[in-house]
């Protein structure tokens, strides 16, 4: 993997042909993954038929386009009315919105596209040194690491508890439990479906995310007769100095979090998403001001997602292995075209694939041009009366949810759990954990029971691997440290 | 007090439901070479017993601190009372969108609820209200239905309009 071969995927590149499939990618990435409930895969395989027509590098230069678009997109309802646009966009809720509501809309949005510029850029240039030597490090994980990686991220129920710990876990535990409806995948059992076929499928992350987070908070604001989102003066629409800088280091920590956990199969972006919020706060000297509006609240989430999107391409291009939907559908694309993603590609392809990577660098620069100015735009939203933007809101978000599987119950359920959203916040119980627990439930069944399984019952086997007993042993420690710090903070009728 | 029970209710609530849920699938799944050592039912059980305990304990919690403090716990503020059936206003009109959809087709659906919403959200003119309503939905067809190509719900009653 040489200089001389990237230079040659630049020239490729900069083509005016494969520079507009870039261009249009973008474009429309960025347009779908503003509109909840469309995310990247759904996208994708809609565009599929198009792509027999398109040349083979054209078509994954546009699809790429599309799916690091599409990662961007989604901040940008998250951020402004508290909705998010696709699944890796839930936590940048919980301190975007916040800027929002302070009137610094500019600055979320901006740094979103800061971190995620800095997120592709990166992962592209991982791509290009390490590509194949990092896929193999993805094979070592099996169930008993990923348990160990669910562990792990089951400490997040403590950052975002709030005020009370209890809560923040039962909260989790609720998330858990509503993921466990449906077919279970490893039996093929049914569980809490009581013969409706519809409950039989499952609930899906969108409409749940969309009803608690989306409704709930549109129904809250009309309690509290809310105006406006927003009713001051704008602030700066680009961040500078001190914030500047801690976004850019949220950014580059959110990259590298979401890069390396992002190259395992199963670890979607919303997870990376959560841990480097997670991992952010931990590190900040105020942990306790995030979810109050904090820029590096936006810019750790949003830079992990766009780096985990990247970091998917290493084993689909390297090993022939789609990590996600959206890389079974961009490996679709390929054969279609008669090329076999794996380690040959690299050998009996190997333009191909550098003008791939090299229209990477050009796509997310593309995608910073295209957004930053639209900024200023985007965040005059939050000045139009609530009284017509909540209603366009509100019907944007049913008729998303509706598109994800073309059912009714999925509006059903984003009502149902905009209700229960609205209840929770009334009553002080916190949002996020749910949704996480409902993230991580089918991810760590599947790896609980899979090590299980094939340890013949024994939970040993989560001790006996390196990998897993060091991320246990890390996740206990950090809960005691954790709940250490807590104790000394909160007076006693908290704890 | 009356809150806490409540809410300690229904956490108890869903962990029995797991938990008989779980017993359920296994008495079902459990025969001689079933492969799975945890299974879905004992899975349910297991969240059954945790959602069942943490509604236990969280009530206790309560009831200790409200032995201790002898305050009831703070509640949000600055809501106006009456916004609450607002509130319950706009749930029923997402209800009667969810209820209609199906039966009218998403059209005449969406003009329905924007007609109605933007009425309980204080657009007082009925001539704007109408305005507002056909071209956001028309907004809506195009860029769903005719741009993403999204199939929309038709309805019992199909409508059918040139160019959509």
């Amino acid at each position: 993997m040489g200089s001389f071969t990237i230079i040659d995927g630049f020239m490729n590149s900069l083509t005016l042909m494969n520079l507009w499939y870039c261009f249009l990618g973008c474009l429309l990435g960025t347009f779908v993954g503003v509109l909840p409930g469309l995310g990247p895969a759904t996208t994708l395989s809609i565009l599929l038929p198009l792509c027999i027509y398109l040349p083979p590098t054209g078509a994954i230069i546009m699809m790429a386009g599309l799916y690091y678009g599409a990662m961007y997109g989604g901040s940008t309802t998250s951020i402004l009315v508290n909705i998010p646009g696709e699944t890796a966009s839930v936590i940048t809720m919980l301190d975007g919105y916040q800027m929002t509501r302070n009137g610094r809309a500019g600055e979320a949005l901006a740094i979103a596209a800061i971190g995620s510029f800095i997120a592709g850029i990166f992962g592209t240039i991982m791509i290009a040194i390490v590509g194949s030597w990092l896929a193999k490090y993805a094979l070592r994980f099996g169930p008993p690491e990923y348990f160990g990686l669910i562990f792990f991220s089951l400490t997040m129920l403590i950052t975002l508890s709030g005020g009370s710990l209890l809560k923040g876990i039962t909260s989790g535990l609720v998330g858990i439990f509503l993921a466990t409806v449906g077919v279970d995948p490893l039996t093929g059992s049914a569980r809490f479906s009581y013969g409706i076929v519809s409950l039989m499928r499952g609930i899906e992350i969108i409409p749940l995310a969309v009803g608690i987070f989306g409704v709930g908070e549109i129904l809250s604001n009309v309690e509290l007769k809310v105006g406006r989102i927003y009713a001051g003066k704008l602030g700066r629409m680009i961040p500078r100095g001190a914030e500047l800088r801690r976004g850019i280091f949220g950014s580059i920590q959110g990259t590298i979090t979401g890069f390396v956990l992002g190259i395992l199969p199963g670890v979607i972006p919303a997870l990376t998403a959560f841990l480097a919020y997670d991992i952010e706060r931990r590190l900040s000297r105020h942990p306790e001001k995030f979810g109050t509006g904090l820029i590096e609240g936006v810019a750790a989430p949003e830079a992990a997602n766009n780096a985990t999107a990247m970091a998917g391409f290493i084993p689909m291009v390297a090993l022939g292995i789609p990590t996600t939907p959206v890389f079974a559908i961009m490996m679709a694309t390929l054969m279609m075209h008669g090329l076999q993603p794996g380690p040959l590609l690299f050998q009996q392809n190997g333009q191909f694939i550098w003008t791939v990577i090299a229209s990477m660098f050009i796509g997310n620069a593309i995608l910073l041009i295209l957004n930053l100015p639209l900024v200023g735009l985007w965040a005059r939203l939050c000045l139009v009366p609530f009284k017509f933007l909540a209603p366009i809101v509100l019907a944007v978000s049913l008729v998303g949810v509706y598109a994800i599987r073309n059912t009714l119950f999925d509006v059903w359920v984003t009502i149902f759990f905009g209700v229960i959203g609205f209840i929770m916040k009334k009553a002080n119980w916190p949002l996020a954990p749910m949704i996480l627990g409902f993230l991580l439930g089918d991810l760590l069944e599947g790896a609980l029971r899979q090590s299980l399984s094939a340890s013949g019952g024994s939970p040993l086997i989560f001790f006996q691997r390196p990998i897993s007993l060091a991320l246990i042993l890390f996740t206990v420690a950090v809960m005691v440290m954790t709940r250490f710090m807590k104790r000394e903070a909160l007076p006693p009728e908290e704890l | 007090m009356k809150k806490a029970i409540i809410e300690a209710t229904i956490l108890v609530g869903l962990g029995l439901i797991s938990i008989i849920e779980g017993l359920r699938l296994g008495s079902r799944l459990r025969q001689p070479g079933f492969y799975d050592v945890v299974g879905p039912d004992r899975y349910a059980i297991g969240i059954g017993a945790l959602l069942v305990i943490s509604g236990i304990i969280y009530f206790l919690s309560q009831l200790r601190r409200r032995t201790v403090t002898n305050e009831p716990i703070a509640e949000r503020g600055n809501e106006e009372k009456g916004m609450l059936f607002k509130v319950i206003g706009i749930v029923g009109i997402l209800v009667l969108y969810a209820v209609l959809m199906p039966i009218v087709g998403y059209l005449l659906a969406s003009i329905i609820f924007f007609l109605l919403v933007f009425k309980i959200f204080g657009v007082r003119s009925w001539r704007s209200n109408i305005i507002y309503s056909v071209v956001i939905t028309a907004i809506y067809q195009v860029v769903f239905g005719n741009f993403l190509g999204v199939i929309l719900p038709q309805g019992y009653i199909h409508i059918t309009i040139p160019g959509f």
